[in-house]
């Protein structure tokens, strides 16, 4: 047997290297298994380069660094394959969670909101990040890549966007109007781009961006851009007339206070009718302001905004602690002296309701324009009589 | 010789076994076992093996211990206790594979 010398060893070694292997325990293997041909068929009078060359091209078809780009194949597959289950697991969960919230949502039952949040949360934060490594795994292009992490980037903003808005937490609007406006403006153009090259793709693409661009311009129309930079819109003539009605009301029982003011009793009433009056539009300013972040509760105007806004806005379980926070709970005990009758039935306080029914009729599980109008009801209820 | 696409599906279930029957080894140990055992008719290439081995040991089924022969390192490799189990379950899988392949390709008609 043949006996390798260190220079030879060192020989081999920088050759390997030289070829393209760079994982170390790859060359070790290498160098070990060229070695071991070497000792076991060179002849100690045989041409030693010659014998290394002719052993060493027997490892490989073009090069001998494709044995590297096999290993880190064979590598990243089984990764590959890991993703792709999170992929699959968390697009099951997100479906799941998301159809259950929902019809949890449809059916006011408890929990809605906490599915809905997993639901889209998983979407957003594994699934749709998953599909985007992947998808950069497959593709070697930078300029699908860059197309991919950009649709990953909306795809998740305006999933969380739709969440927050649900939820009423801030940021909402300007998550979704930033994705919006970057898949409008970024994505759909280099999508467009990329797919109209190739033939095979050209039809595919031209219809995905009608869809996609039509989706975008959806999803702008419900947004209502001068709510969200506070800037008043024109009055709607309809809601003047309600707001104006309120105001006449008022009014008039200002009025009234002058002609009445020797008889103490109605004065009373009416001056707590007033005072509830002044309280509850302070609440509807407050919770509107909490509510929207932007719009200032501003009479006729406001409910214009509310048109547009309340799209969105959906019921919350938690609505009726706000509101209660606000001031509004102490509401039953002040409207019970100045309620009217009318055939023997208590106006504003619903006689066929208890004080807690009467507080979830009115505030719990509606939109904030139920609620608003639900107070304006009220407030005008309070003149009547 | 067989073709490298036969043994390519088969090649991972291959170095497991040699490595549950002989402990740990090194590559071209391997090689040459399946070589003798085979009678010649199956021979690893070092282009499908290492790619293999490394695989194998990210994915937990192999460990390994390397040793110094002179100035070159070798790296014997042996079976995890997770590696002892898949070589049973990749035997078994294989098993039903030749099986049904003898199905689908009639083998035993054509012999009779």
């Amino acid at each position: 047997m043949y006996q390798l010398s260190d220079k030879q060893v060192d020989y081999i070694f920088n050759d390997i290297s030289a070829r393209g292997i760079k994982n170390e325990d790859l060359q070790y293997n290498l160098v070990d298994h060229v070695c071991c041909i070497i000792e076991r068929n060179f002849k100690e009078n045989g041409d030693f380069e010659e014998f290394y060359l002719q052993t060493i091209s027997s490892f490989y078809k073009k090069n001998l660094f494709e044995i590297e780009e096999e290993t880190h194949l064979l590598i990243n597959f089984k990764n590959y394959y890991t993703m792709k289950k999170i992929m699959n697991i968390s697009g099951l969960l997100a479906v799941l969670f998301s159809i259950s919230g929902i019809v949890l949502k449809f059916l006011w039952l408890p929990g809605a909101g906490a599915t809905l949040i997993l639901g889209f949360s998983i979407f957003s934060l594994f699934f749709l990040p998953m599909v985007f490594a992947i998808k950069v795994k497959q593709n070697k292009s930078l300029n699908n890549k860059l197309t991919y992490f950009i649709s990953t980037i909306c795809g998740s903003l305006l999933t969380l966007s739709i969440l927050f808005k649900m939820m009423h937490w801030p940021g909402a609007n300007i998550m979704g109007l930033t994705s919006i406006i970057v898949l409008f403006f970024v994505f759909v153009p280099m999508f467009y781009l990329n797919g109209i090259k190739n033939e095979e793709t050209k039809q595919q693409t031209i219809i995905t961006s009608v869809i996609l661009i039509l989706a975008c311009a959806l999803l702008l129309a419900l947004i209502n851009v001068k709510a969200m930079r506070g800037v008043n819109t024109e009055a709607n003539h309809t809601n003047v007339n309600t707001t104006n009605l309120l105001e006449l009301n008022k009014q008039v029982a200002e009025n009234k206070m002058n002609l009445i003011a020797n008889d103490s009793l109605q004065l009373n009433s009416l001056k707590n009718a007033l005072s509830i009056y002044k309280n509850l539009e302070e609440i509807k300013s407050e919770f509107l302001k909490k509510h929207t972040n932007d719009i200032k509760y501003n009479n006729s105007e406001t409910w214009h905004e509310l048109k547009n806004i309340s799209i969105f806005e959906t019921e919350s379980e938690n609505q009726l602690t706000e509101i209660k926070l606000l001031g509004i709970d102490k509401l039953y005990a002040k409207l019970k002296p100045i309620d009217i009758k009318i055939n023997n039935q208590n106006f504003l306080l619903n006689t066929n309701l208890s004080e807690q029914d009467w507080y979830n009729y009115y505030f719990n599980k509606q939109n904030l324009e139920q609620i608003l109008q639900n107070i304006t009801y009220i407030q005008n209820c309070l003149f009547k009589g | 010789m067989y073709s490298s696409e036969l043994l390519k599906g088969s090649l991972k279930t291959i170095v497991m076994q040699q490595l549950k029957e002989h402990g740990k080894m090194y590559g071209y140990e391997i090689t040459q076992k399946v070589k003798e055992i085979s009678s010649n008719k199956i021979q690893l290439t070092e282009g499908a093996l290492y790619p293999a081995l490394h695989a194998l040991e990210a994915e937990g089924f192999l460990t390994t211990e390397t040793e110094f022969i002179g100035k070159r390192v070798r790296k014997y490799y042996s079976l995890t206790p997770t590696g002892q189990n898949k070589v049973l379950e990749k035997i078994n899988e294989f098993a039903e594979f030749v099986s049904t392949m003898k199905l689908i390709l009639q083998i035993e008609t054509k012999k009779a």
